[in-house]
């Protein structure tokens, strides 16, 4: 019974370890970084199970845990997540060092010195093995399998199933000791500590996990009910031009039957020319997005050019050839022009300071395999490398504003079929993103 | 050579600036002439097709017939040689992003503005004719990708790297990022006669150039721009 359970705690550690290769923040390319950490956590951990009260050790570890990863990775949210991954990973450690002290013939406890050896010499051993398991995999399979929901949701299950069969296994006598003598309120905790972190892992994944397709959702709603808005609005201007139409001739025919040159001129250029540069925009705002066929992807186009409009921003879009459909799916082609478009208004609402004219230019359009949308927009050119802005966190606005990016680097990276260039210029900030229409 | 091509279905509108080209590249004694002047997108395709000079393009948006300008645009980069193409427009048909990434136009002039075409159309000759000459010095490498040919200064090229989906590369330059797909087998061979490029590590190819501080131990250099990268066994020999 001990050696099955000791080969499912592998089993489940070794699909933590791989799992925790596509945690949801962190930059992908420290895997030294995680590895050294995790060596170290387990080191403290060994040495925590020597002073503390077995009650404590999980509350002890996990503000261990929590504490490092702020120190390493500096960030509140990244290290909440890290630990939250990390937390089953040591839970695996734990039951994998209990058993094999167990098949020893010693008292399955961490109060045995023997037990933080083993501890630290299966963190050692278990995580350096998993380091290499990893490079092997990467040439071999697409590491993406690993970054899907439902592995998530698996890897939550596996652990509770783990922690319950390791109660029902009798591995340290819990459940024999809780209920017929029932006296020491240590394993309650300890009991609880299991638990809870399962139940907790599990939740925060969920919470995340539904909140993201929340966010689309509404977002994709707001943005249609917005479009549907923006037309009605356009309706009513162009009945109004309809009904002006007729004022305009007539004051024409008021100027020509009067032979006044001068009048007429004045009348042409300076009013005239004004409603007509209103009517082109207004008109061809709607017009070329005529073109975009999918009604997700042209509301939010359209949502987002009359909030940048609102915000004193000159808007430009270019959608002059049929658009019907991507390779990749359609609410990930929005999320991502969502961020686009939010990150350019905001980078050309900065210049209205600086620029007379902050502008925002979007363009639409097909190439031979792929359609192209381009988002422009001015900006203050920071005096930063260009491969900085997509470091997470980054902006120059302080904390928190930088995720979009970022995120964006993260699809991009991870998602066939889409590609994401950047240009700059003194002015100008240039997106550029390629979706190909097979993948 | 450059041969200079228009295509505008105005009759007075193309021969005014076919006077104006042909006056001012004698006057200048540029290295340039009107190869055709036609209203026919087709017919400027096909004597297009038949000669091998470098040609810049004057294009009108709205031809009239079968293709617009734009079309016409995109058979001729599909060539693949060196062309440069400048747009005719009118205010409304104004599409300068499009333009710009579609394929690739030099500029493009806005026709209702009529005090300075002629400046404009002098200004279109002289930038064809600089960057035809930086081209043919083989300043430039060509990455194709995709049906895609992008022209880039190796002296910008700060390093390419590879991603997380096989064939799709991160290229980094002084003011841009470009991703795209290819090998970065193939990248190494496009390189191959360029000693600034080395292979420093199985995921990256750097610029020599651009190394501002090979780091503790030499196991990662820093570029310029900020940007760090792992050096292999073999890389750090090639750094040396």
């Amino acid at each position: 019974m001990d050696i099955i359970m000791m080969f499912a705690v592998l089993g489940f550690f070794l699909f933590m370890a791989l799992c925790s290769e596509s945690m949801l923040l962190l930059s992908v390319k420290n895997k030294k970084r995680e590895f050294v950490v995790s060596i170290i956590i387990g080191f403290i951990y060994g040495v925590c199970t020597q002073f503390i009260p077995v009650g404590m050790i999980g509350y002890a570890t996990a503000g261990t845990f929590l504490l490092i990863n702020m120190i390493v990775y500096k960030k509140i949210k990244v290290a909440l997540l890290s630990t939250v991954y990390a937390l089953p990973i040591l839970l695996a450690f734990m039951t994998l060092t209990v058993l094999q002290l167990k098949t020893l013939g010693r008292e399955p406890f961490f109060y045995d010195p023997l037990g933080a050896v083993l501890l630290i010499v299966n963190v050692a051993v278990l995580l350096g093995a998993t380091f290499f398991i990893k490079r092997f995999l990467k040439k071999r399979i697409d590491m993406n399998i690993f970054n899907n929901r439902i592995i998530h949701f698996l890897m939550i299950n596996a652990g509770v199933a783990l922690v319950l069969m390791y109660m029902y296994s009798g591995a340290d006598n819990v459940l024999y000791r809780i209920f017929p003598e029932g006296t020491n309120p240590a394993y309650f905790a300890f009991l609880a500590f299991f638990v809870s972190t399962a139940f907790t892992f599990a939740l925060i994944l969920r919470y995340i996990s539904r909140e993201n397709t929340l966010n689309a959702e509404a977002q994709i709603h707001e943005a249609s009910r917005q479009y549907v808005g923006a037309l009605e609005e356009s309706y009513r201007s162009l009945r109004a031009v309809k009904h002006d139409y007729v004022n305009i001739l007539t004051s024409l025919k008021l100027h020509i039957d009067g032979g006044d040159m001068e009048g007429l001129k004045k009348y042409y250029y300076g009013e005239l020319a004004e409603i007509n540069k209103y009517m082109l925009n207004e008109s061809r705002l709607t017009d070329d997005l005529q073109n975009i066929r999918p009604s997700e992807v042209k509301s939010i186009i359209a949502y987002k050019c009359a909030e940048a409009a609102g915000k004193g921003i000159n808007v430009h879009i270019e959608a002059r050839e049929a658009v019907e459909a991507f390779g990749v799916s359609t609410a990930v082609v929005c999320r991502l022009l969502g961020i686009l478009l939010d990150n350019a208004i905001e980078g050309a609402v900065e210049t209205a300071a600086e620029i007379a004219e902050p502008s925002l230019s979007v363009a639409v359009f097909t190439n031979p395999k792929s359609k192209t949308f381009i988002v422009k927009n001015t900006w203050l050119k920071k005096d930063l490398p260009l491969s900085k802005i997509f470091d997470l966190g980054f902006s120059t606005k302080g904390e928190g504003r930088g995720v979009g990016l970022h995120t964006l680097r993260q699809y991009t990276s991870k998602l066939k079929g889409l590609t994401l260039s950047t240009e700059t210029d003194d002015s100008y900030f240039t997106q550029i993103l390629t979706a190909e229409d097979e993948v | 050579m450059l041969d200079i091509y228009i295509c505008e279905d105005d009759v007075k509108q193309r021969e005014s600036t076919a006077a104006f080209i042909r006056n001012y590249c004698a006057v200048q004694g540029m290295d340039a002439g009107i190869a055709l002047a036609s209203a026919d997108p087709y017919e400027i395709f096909d004597a297009y097709e038949k000669t091998r000079n470098p040609a810049l393009f004057f294009l009108d948006i709205d031809l009239g017939v079968g293709i617009n300008g734009i079309e016409l645009a995109c058979k001729i980069r599909e060539q693949g040689r060196i062309a440069f193409i400048v747009f005719f427009t009118t205010h409304s048909e104004m599409t300068p992003l499009t333009f710009r990434y579609k394929v690739e136009a030099l500029d493009f002039i806005v026709k209702d503005n009529t005090d300075n075409i002629k400046g404009r159309i002098a200004e279109c000759v002289e930038t064809a004719l600089a960057r035809y000459v930086i081209k043919t010095a083989g300043k430039t490498v060509k990455l194709a990708t995709g049906g895609k040919t992008i022209l880039l200064d190796p002296d910008e090229i700060i390093l390419i790297e590879t991603t997380h989906i096989r064939h799709k590369l991160r290229l980094h330059a002084r003011n841009r990022i470009l991703e795209f797909n290819a090998e970065m087998k193939d990248m190494e061979a496009l390189f191959k006669s360029d000693a600034r490029f080395i292979r420093c590590h199985k995921s990256y190819i750097i610029n020599k150039h651009k190394i501002e501080a090979v780091n503790k131990k030499g196991n990662t250099v820093t570029l310029t721009g900020g940007n760090e990268c792992p050096l292999s066994r073999k890389g750090k020999r090639l750094i040396t």
